[in-house]
């Protein structure tokens, strides 16, 4: 029906203007009995933040359905599944992700399913649209003919290096002429502003007001920078945000403001939590889970007590019980355990809200779409892609900053290559 | 809205089933064929929560659930003006169903409009497993997509509201009517036609909660009991320093409590009124069906739906009201659903909607009495079946085998063998008869046996024939040995032989005594027993012809049913008639040719 679009830089508050025309539109033609809106979003954690942001329309009170792509592909192609095998969609496994949204997409392309989908969610809101791949944008661009879709995106954005230019943005610009967004809201330091520009303007980056770039000479010397930008940080929450674990270099450095306090002021020492990643959260559950093959339900159940006490071992153990009393499963293996375990971990993450701590180190990919007060950034050596690719995962780090923004490189000679030079 | 079609898998006694409604349905069949199961299905699936009741292993087919075994039922509505699914957004969208198309030809679902005579559709599906950890039953009701895996191991069944429930309006009278206190503020029904009858009385219920909160005349302050209560008091407050008072009310002072304690009366003229449970069930079953009635027409008048299942209108109820009962629920019902016992009540329905059903190891299937309406060239001796003689016709698929004689009288003298023998039925086994529990007669018209038996045969799978001895009836047995729908068993009278020797045979069994009766009886009198078997078979009066004499038929038996050595031989005759006809032997009627094994002649 209509396609809205708005591009911008990050923190130009592009959730915000969404937001907006989603109350224009609500007003303009309310939801009748039934409806929803749907908002969709790449990511889990950016399923939350949209949600959370989306609650306080009073109009939309438990008619907002928040949700990724990929589980709304997922429910589609289950409901419609009869349809999908006569246009020919075969049997998929709930990890095929892309598999499952490119089917989805040729469902919504079937006059009747989007027509259905639009009766229940007349008005459809994504959010962060420059990261869907092309199977994703099939799903959007076929709703646009029934749905009323309002979509934000930023090209620079986009860290997955196969989608540059990213597809979405292409179309956005075909489809429809998106509102382009200057102005940026997040912060009012020049220095990041500027920062934040130049970088996106493929130019290097330079100090100014809450923003640095020191170069350290090791990993003692950046620890130290690292534990004196946590002490003068006056308050807030401190994110450390690095592009890559390779190598070792910020692993190191978060370990070892833990460790003691450091440097001439004696800063420290600073517990900073590391935010695992979905693989890294299942491997350490699984490292100490024992299972041999054709293991029985009571033995299943007893391996599972063995690990500790967490929602998702809960979980699994409802599993093992629920295949072996409703299934008929007579045995278990380590490997089917093992994958109901990552199952289960993927799912809490998609409903449980991560408790933020006060001081979190992760990855860009996991800081994407999230704002902080402060933020260091731990640079490497070892990043890999092109200038461009290194320049998005720069940007993305230190606009995550409200305040400021400390970018501590594991070496000067760091600052005579892109995206420093 | 209506249901076109309901599948059964694994339910009772159905391992598997599916049967087609029309707007209202009479479901018809053998004891234990799955009549209730039908209706509790339906229940089931569209009943509110207080009418589903929980479910055990016995509810499951074979009562020995194993972990994968489900029970499933899916019910398919259609019906959806205009056929648009955006016009129904409460059945079709995100969180309620995906639009489905059914294809009335072939009875399948899917969600593609493969034909313009497709109707739009929503399945709903009704899914149970047992845990034999928790011993407990787990279910669901859903809406079925059209292609659904294991909703307790795979998926997420989006689930069907209570709303959406009560806007279809399901309601059911079932056979085991223990309502003597239906009609009280207690039953949900009764709440419910006060409330759709322009606002629950709640101001009323209120007053009178506040009146019994605060009596005039307070129990505890009865002179009598007030010792007993000053005592207890005291008592009370040297272990409660708040010292609370005993006050007696009659009930529990809310308005769950006064509902609950309402018990409806009838009163007869002046008389003082009985509550309702002393009086009669007929009564007690009527007033259910009658707030049923009120209930629908207020639905019906506000043009909502109102789906009704009954079971066994014929209970409790004399004839004359079934029927008045069954038109007016039919008059005012979207669509119902009404099983039956009683031949009666199934042919007040038009004979399309009769579904004679038939479970076979569990297989449950149902076909209408009628597949659709006669046409032109309809035989008239098969028209009849349907209509004349339709209460004839469906009590005789009632039974367990069904027997098409050769003609009208061939009916009319079996049944009247039939009734002389019952009634001189006794508790010994030599006197038991069988064939009257077991084998349903149909009144076959004249010269349309073969017809007959082709009409019926989709209706019940033991059909079988009995046939004249000669050169027609030899003729009749030849043709139906050969045809393609041919009766389990052919049954054939001697060479030569018509039911009125038969009669002369069994008169046979004590010859002087009996002609001796007959002689009494008819006038002229005959001569012999053979005399008497001669004018049975002539229609022609000038010469003393019997044939459709019904007088001298009901005289005839009555001296078989009165002289024992006759009534023994009728019964022996009408028992080994009954064993063969249910598949059994019977030394008096033997295959004579091996090759035509469902051929039988009795032997005198």
């Amino acid at each position: 029906m209509t396609l809205f679009a708005i591009e911008g830089a990050a923190g130009c508050g592009k959730t915000v203007r969404l937001i907006a025309a989603l109350r224009e539109a609500l007003s303009e033609a309310p939801l009748r009995d039934g409806q929803r809106v749907l908002a969709l979003t790449f990511m889990h954690g950016a399923r939350r933040r949209l949600h959370d942001k989306l609650r306080d329309i009073v109009d939309l009170r438990g008619r907002l359905h928040c949700v990724t792509v990929d589980s709304f592909a997922q429910r589609l192609v289950m409901r419609w599944r009869g349809l999908g095998t006569t246009l020919g969609v075969t049997a998929l496994q709930p990890d095929q992700y892309d598999e499952q949204c490119d089917a989805a997409g040729l469902l919504l392309e079937q006059s009747e399913v989007a027509g259905w989908v639009a009766a229940s969610f007349p008005i459809v809101l994504v959010d962060e649209a420059q990261d869907l791949k092309p199977q994703r944008l099939r799903m959007i661009s076929a709703l646009t003919g029934s749905t009323r879709l309002m979509v934000a995106a930023d090209d620079f954005q986009c860290l997955d290096p196969s989608l540059r230019p990213s597809p979405c943005v292409i179309w956005l610009r075909q489809a429809c002429t998106p509102v382009e967004l200057t102005q940026i809201h997040r912060t009012s330091m020049s220095g990041l502003l500027t920062a934040a520009a130049a970088i996106r303007a493929g130019n290097a980056p330079a100090d100014g007001q809450g923003f640095k770039i020191l170069a350290a000479k090791g990993l003692g010397m950046a620890a130290v920078f690292l534990a004196n930008a946590i002490a003068w940080r006056h308050e807030g929450e401190v994110a450390v945000i690095t592009p890559s674990m390779s190598g070792g270099f910020a692993q190191g450095v978060v370990a070892c403001v833990g460790k003691k306090a450091l440097g001439k002021k004696q800063n420290g020492p600073y517990t900073i939590h590391w935010e695992r990643s979905e693989e890294n959260e299942t491997d350490a559950l699984l490292a100490e889970f024992q299972l041999g093959d054709s293991a029985s339900l009571a033995d299943t159940i007893t391996a599972l007590r063995q690990l500790p006490a967490s929602g998702v071992v809960r979980g699994v153990m409802g599993w093992a019980r629920r295949q072996a009393h409703a299934a008929g499963v007579t045995s278990f293996n380590r490997a089917e355990v093992a994958a109901a375990v990552r199952r289960h971990v993927v799912l809490r993450r998609q409903h449980a809200g991560s408790n933020q701590a006060k001081f979190a180190a992760m990855t860009v990919q996991q800081a994407k779409n999230r704002e902080f007060e402060g933020v260091v950034v731990l640079w490497p050596y070892q990043v890999g892609g092109d200038a461009e690719h290194k320049r998005r995962l720069l940007y993305n780090a230190i606009t995550r900053a409200r305040r400021w923004c400390t970018v501590v490189l594991q070496s000067e000679n760091l600052l005579r290559v892109a995206p420093f030079a | 809205m209506r249901i076109s079609e309901l599948r059964i898998e694994n339910f009772r006694g159905i391992r598997s089933g599916y049967i087609r409604f029309g707007q209202h349905s009479v479901l018809v069949g053998p004891n234990n064929c799955g009549k209730t199961t039908i209706i509790e299905a339906l229940a089931l699936l569209f009943g509110r929560d207080r009418m589903v009741r929980t479910l055990t292993e016995h509810d499951f087919f074979g009562g020995n659930p194993q972990p994968t075994d489900r029970i499933r039922l899916i019910a398919t509505i259609i019906d959806f003006e205009g056929d648009n699914f955006a016009d129904f957004p409460e059945w079709f969208r995100d969180d309620r169903g995906i639009p489905n198309w059914w294809n009335p030809a072939t009875g399948t679902v899917s969600p593609r409009r493969t034909d313009a005579s497709c109707r739009l559709a929503c399945q709903i599906g009704f899914c149970a497993r047992f845990d034999r950890a928790e011993l407990e039953v787990e279910m669901v009701r859903y809406f079925h997509d059209d292609e659904v895996g294991d909703l307790f191991v795979e998926q997420s069944a989006t689930g069907v509201p209570s709303r959406l429930i009560r806007e279809i309006g399901f309601f059911l009278v079932p056979a085991n009517r223990s309502w003597d206190r239906v009609l009280s503020f207690e039953s949900e029904l009764f709440r419910r036609v006060v409330a759709s009858a322009g606002g629950q009385p709640s101001e009323s219920v209120l007053r009178e909660r506040d009146r019994l909160r605060a009596p005039a005349q307070p129990l505890e302050t009865d002179p009598h009991l007030l010792p007993i209560v000053n005592a207890l008091n005291a008592e009370l407050a040297g272990f409660f320093r708040a010292g609370p008072k005993l006050q007696l009310r009659v009930t529990a002072t809310d308005s769950d409590g006064l509902l609950e304690a309402v018990v409806p009366h009838y009163a007869q003229a002046d008389a003082l009124g009985l509550p309702a449970r002393r009086h009669g069930s007929g009564l007690i079953s009527l007033q259910h069906l009658l707030l049923l009635l009120q209930f629908g027409h207020q639905r019906a008048q506000a043009g909502e739906s109102f789906w009704m299942a009954l079971e066994e209108p014929e209970l409790h109820i004399p004839p004359p009201l079934q029927r008045r009962l069954v038109h007016r629920i039919q008059a005012l019902s979207t669509q119902t659903f009404v099983s039956t016992h009683s031949p009666m009540v199934a042919a007040m329905a038009d004979p399309s909607s009769v579904m004679m059903l038939r479970n076979e190891g569990g297989i449950l299937s149902a076909v209408p009495l009628l597949p659709a309406s006669l046409s032109a060239a309809t035989p008239n001796g098969v028209r009849k079946l349907y209509q004349l003689n339709r209460t004839d016709t469906i009590a005789a698929l009632m039974h367990d085998a069904v027997l098409v004689p050769e003609g009208r009288i061939d009916y009319e003298w079996m049944k009247l063998l039939v009734r002389v023998v019952d009634l001189s039925q006794g508790w010994t086994q030599t006197e038991e008869s069988r064939f009257g529990a077991y084998i349903g007669l149909v009144p076959t018209h004249d010269a349309a046996v073969q017809t007959t038996i082709e009409a019926l045969t989709g209706l019940h799978p033991r059909i079988t024939a009995l046939v004249d001895g000669d050169k027609a009836g030899q003729n009749y047995a030849a043709g139906l040995i050969g045809a393609s729908l041919r009766p389990a068993v052919i049954v054939r009278w001697p060479d030569g032989w018509m039911v009125e020797d038969v009669v002369g045979w069994i008169l046979d069994a004590d010859p002087a005594q009996a002609l001796q009766a007959v002689k009494a009886m008819i006038t002229p009198a005959p001569v012999s027993i053979a005399d008497l078997v001669a004018r049975l078979k002539s229609g022609d009066r000038t010469t003393g012809g019997l044939k459709q004499d019904h007088v001298a038929y009901e005289a005839v038996a009555d001296v078989i049913g009165t002289h024992k050595p006759c009534c023994q031989r009728a019964r022996e005759l009408l028992n080994g008639l009954s064993d063969v006809l249910l598949g059994g032997a019977n030394p008096r009627f033997e295959v004579v040719l091996p090759a035509e094994a469902n051929l039988r002649i009795f032997r005198p």
